[in-house]
């Protein structure tokens, strides 16, 4: 490869996710950072969990884009009695034409390049768990027998924070597992005005498939090539170790209302994060701001809160900023 | 961790010279800064001090400190920049987005890597469009204006009392420093001293002799002459209250020759204070019989038996002079007239010379009293208002509150031209905010309605010991100002304060709480036929 591809892939790669912006625009008002924040994870190789109220267009936003991306979509819908068959798959008997009865796998939903895991927190832990294999290992086991699955592979779940009734928590080892968890907040007037206008009428405004599968492998590939300097790789990491209150670097406000820091994961999100944040800016390389940009949306669901956070009503999103401002950048 | 790429290596030196120049810049500001600070506490330090060796100490560790502030500040500004922070100071101000960081981290990598190269090729385009100059612009520090502040003072300090300079002697050559004003005053002071001694009595020779010598002692402090002028001055005061009455009693020699055509001449040299020239008028008078004093010194025409003592016994000069004045005016014999006269004369040429004494006693207070000045004015401890005041306060024409005399502008007046001018009572005595140079201030007047100030009463007092008539029939009296006086202070009964709370119980309605109730009860009650 020489400078002129790098330059090319660079170009390329930019005009893509100008395309999906687009796309995606024509339908979704707003939540240009949300957008960003999706396309981050799809490109990264990550998933990502959405939280917001009912109706500010999560699963709107997800179906949007596997539309633009033309991918293979599948949606399910999380219940309490969603069982983790529904989801993987189950194994059928079946006689072929001597009389024979064998089984056949049957693959379920989660057998796709785009999933939307709706609600996902209201379904036991045990169907929960069905995904971690898949959302880790891009493979899912069944019958004794592991098989992969078609890349990309990208897991969109919902959330909502309201419906506490009937919900199940996420378990930390699947939180972990998401690479962004991003916020949708309730538009603002302008936009509300906007979202009225597309979908209270007679037409409703279409997308076009932009993106094929293998330009987004490819676009995957280039966001792993972006170099970044050492001095901005130890942020990093002096970042996640701050949120680490039994580490010498932790800050005070771990030290207080923090359990648990956030994992190597979490760093990983941080590096792949800042380098798609540095690309979509049209930086070859990764900036200490790349880090700080992504650090919310990679760590704020990694840290474990203590009964002190819950009792002073301290987020983790106060938390990590204070910890931000208090860490040297890259030196 | 050197830049492959020749526009990164030269952008990283450009911004770690100009790096390297603000460092200096800032490091001897604030090295100037801490230099001349050092150097102001030192020299005030110094001045309050005076003229000791431990303040010629502290100026020049002041300046030997100052010295090795500022060449630290040299040094510490003068070290190299690291490429490293060249580079994080240029990405941070230039806004770079760590562009150069990256570069210096990724250059080694460059060869074996596309990518790498590409980013070093766009890092270089980035580099090259950034203006030193602007991202880095050399600003004067405020601490330099804080070392400007400094150096400023200790320059006006030094201009303005070159004492405070660590060669201050050098730099005053013009006008006569005020340790030099001390010296020649303090040898004029001893002359006078001297001179005062040798017609003082034992006690207060021994004292001046004892303040010349803490004046002639070239170890003496400042304290210790301070202390021995105002020994001297205690002593000179003493002196003149013991003479204070000698003007006053040529008025009164004056008053008693009144209407004696013959003595007009000697009641106006009285009334003038020139005790000489009535004695010179006196002799006229007497026809040339009568002889000065001094020649009657020798003994010869001195009576056998005031020969056997050295000194002439004193003469009661009133009664001499009203003798005098009625043997001439009653036409007796000229033989007594002349010797009645002849005691005139003596008396009066007794009172002249005690007046010339009493003249070489004020001169010397007042150059007592210009050498505490000195003295005060070399003490830095001393401050501008104190010194104001007690400057002020040489010639504020106050009278004396035990003797009534007053330093006034030219000379000292006694008390008779004090009573003359005291149309009202001295502000002295009844109370000034100002204070004294001691730092004591009488208090306010007592306030009330009615007030009768105090009336100082000026009564006969006499010398301690001494305070009965001599043998001989002399007065040793002299008046002395009462601390006595009618005073009368009538207070007004001071009325209680309102209470706050009854004050506002009457608001708005003008109607007390407890009225309240029987007022609203009264129109509420009130019957439709009373309406």
């Amino acid at each position: 490869m020489t400078v002129a591809n790098v330059e090319r892939r660079i170009e390329q790669f930019q005009k893509n996710l100008q395309l999906v912006r687009e796309e995606v625009g024509r339908i979704i008002v707003g939540n240009r950072d949300v957008v960003d924040g999706v396309m981050t994870c799809l490109l990264a190789r990550g998933h990502v969990l959405l939280e917001g109220i009912p109706g500010v267009g999560k699963t709107k936003l997800v179906q949007t884009l596997a539309d633009v991306l033309h991918l293979k979509f599948s949606r399910i819908q999380f219940t309490p009695d969603l069982m983790p068959g529904d989801i993987i798959g189950t194994s059928i008997v079946r006689e072929d034409e001597g009389g024979r009865k064998y089984f056949e796998f049957q693959p379920g939903p989660i057998f796709a390049n785009m999933l939307l895991a709706d609600e996902v927190n209201r379904s036991t832990p045990k169907t929960q768990s069905a995904l971690l294999e898949a959302m880790q290992e891009n493979s899912v086991t069944a019958g004794g027998t592991t098989r992969p699955l078609e890349q990309p592979f990208f897991v969109l779940a919902t959330m909502n924070p309201l419906e506490m009734e009937g919900t199940y928590p996420l378990p930390e080892a699947q939180l972990d597992r998401f690479f962004f968890k991003l916020k949708m907040g309730f538009p603002a007037i302008d936009q509300l005005h906007e979202v009225l206008d597309r979908t209270t009428h007679a037409r409703e405004p279409q997308v076009e498939r932009t993106l094929a599968q293998g330009e987004i492998l490819e676009m995957r590939d280039t966001v792993r090539d972006v170099p970044i300097a050492r001095p901005v790789q130890d942020y990093a990491i002096r970042l996640t170790l701050a949120t680490h209150p039994e580490s010498e670097q932790a800050h005070e406000m771990a030290k207080r209302y923090i359990r648990f820091g956030a994992s190597p994961r979490g760093t990983q999100a941080l590096i792949l994060g800042a380098k798609v944040h540095a690309l979509i800016h049209e930086r070859l390389h990764v900036a200490t701001e790349d880090v700080q940009a992504v650090a919310l949306s990679a760590l704020r669901h990694r840290i474990l809160l203590n009964f002190e956070a819950e009792a002073d009503r301290i987020d983790a999103d106060a938390i990590l900023t204070r910890i931000m401002a208090s860490v040297a950048p890259a030196s | 961790m050197i830049s492959p790429d020749p526009a990164i290596a030269n952008a990283l030196d450009a911004v770690r010279r100009r790096l390297g120049t603000r460092r200096l810049v800032a490091a001897l500001a604030l090295g100037g800064a801490s230099a001349a600070a050092l150097l102001f506490v030192a020299l005030v330090f110094a001045a309050i001090l005076g003229n000791t060796a431990l303040a010629g100490a502290l100026r020049i560790t002041g300046v030997l400190g100052a010295i090795v502030i500022l060449a630290g500040s040299v040094w510490r500004g003068s070290r190299p920049v690291s490429i490293a922070r060249a580079a994080a100071e240029a990405d941070a101000r230039g806004d770079l987005h760590d562009t150069l960081k990256s570069a210096l981290d990724l250059a080694p990598q460059a060869p074996g890597s596309p990518w790498v190269e590409a980013f070093l090729q766009r890092a270089a385009t980035s580099v090259g469009q950034i203006d030193v100059r602007r991202i880095l612009p050399i600003v004067v520090p405020t601490s330099a204006w804080v070392a400007a502040g400094f150096a400023a003072a200790v320059l006006f300090l030094v201009v303005a009392d070159p004492d405070l300079s660590p060669h201050g002697g050098e730099l005053a050559q013009g006008a006569p420093s005020v340790p030099a004003r001390f010296a020649a005053d303090t040898d004029d002071v001893k002359a006078l001293l001297e001179d005062v001694a040798k017609t003082a009595d034992a006690g207060s020779r021994a004292k001046l002799e004892k303040v010349m010598a803490a004046l002639d002692r070239p170890d003496a402090t400042d304290d210790e002459k301070r202390r021995a002028l105002a020994e001297a001055k205690a002593a000179l005061d003493q002196k003149r209250l013991e003479t204070s009455s000698n003007v006053e009693s040529l008025q009164q020699l004056a008053a008693g020759l009144a209407g004696k055509r013959e003595f007009e001449a000697v009641a106006q040299a009285l009334k003038e204070g020139d005790a000489g020239r009535a004695a010179e008028e006196m002799r006229k008078l007497a026809g040339g019989g009568a002889k000065p004093a001094s020649d009657n010194a020798d003994g010869e025409s001195r009576p056998e038996e005031t020969k056997a003592t050295e000194t002439p016994a004193p003469v009661d000069l009133e009664a001499a002079l009203q003798a005098a004045a009625q043997s001439k005016d009653g036409g007796r014999p000229d033989g007594e007239t002349q010797g009645r006269m002849q005691k005139a004369v003596q008396g009066l040429e007794e009172l002249a010379k005690k007046l010339e004494v009493q003249a070489r006693q004020n001169q010397a207070t007042r150059k007592l009293n210009a050498v505490s000045q000195a003295m005060d004015q070399k003490d830095r401890g001393l401050r501008a208002a104190r010194f104001g005041q007690q400057q002020g306060q040489q010639n504020d024409g106050r009278g004396s509150s035990e003797t009534g005399n007053a330093d006034i502008q030219g000379g000292h007046m006694y008390r008779l031209g004090a009573l003359a001018r005291e149309a009202e009572p001295p502000p002295g005595q009844e109370g000034a905010r100002a204070g004294d140079s001691s730092g004591d201030a009488p208090g306010d007047p007592v306030v009330g309605d009615e007030v009768n100030k105090p009336k100082a009463k000026f009564e006969k007092a006499g010398v301690r010991g001494a305070e009965a008539p001599g043998p001989d029939g002399t007065d040793s009296t002299f008046y002395a100002a009462s601390r006595q006086g009618a005073s009368k202070v009538e207070y007004q009964a001071v009325r209680a304060p309102v209470r706050y709370a009854a004050e506002a119980a009457l608001e708005p309605e003008r109607i007390a709480l407890r009225h309240r109730a029987q007022v609203k009860g009264f129109f509420s009650d009130k019957p439709e036929t009373r309406q």
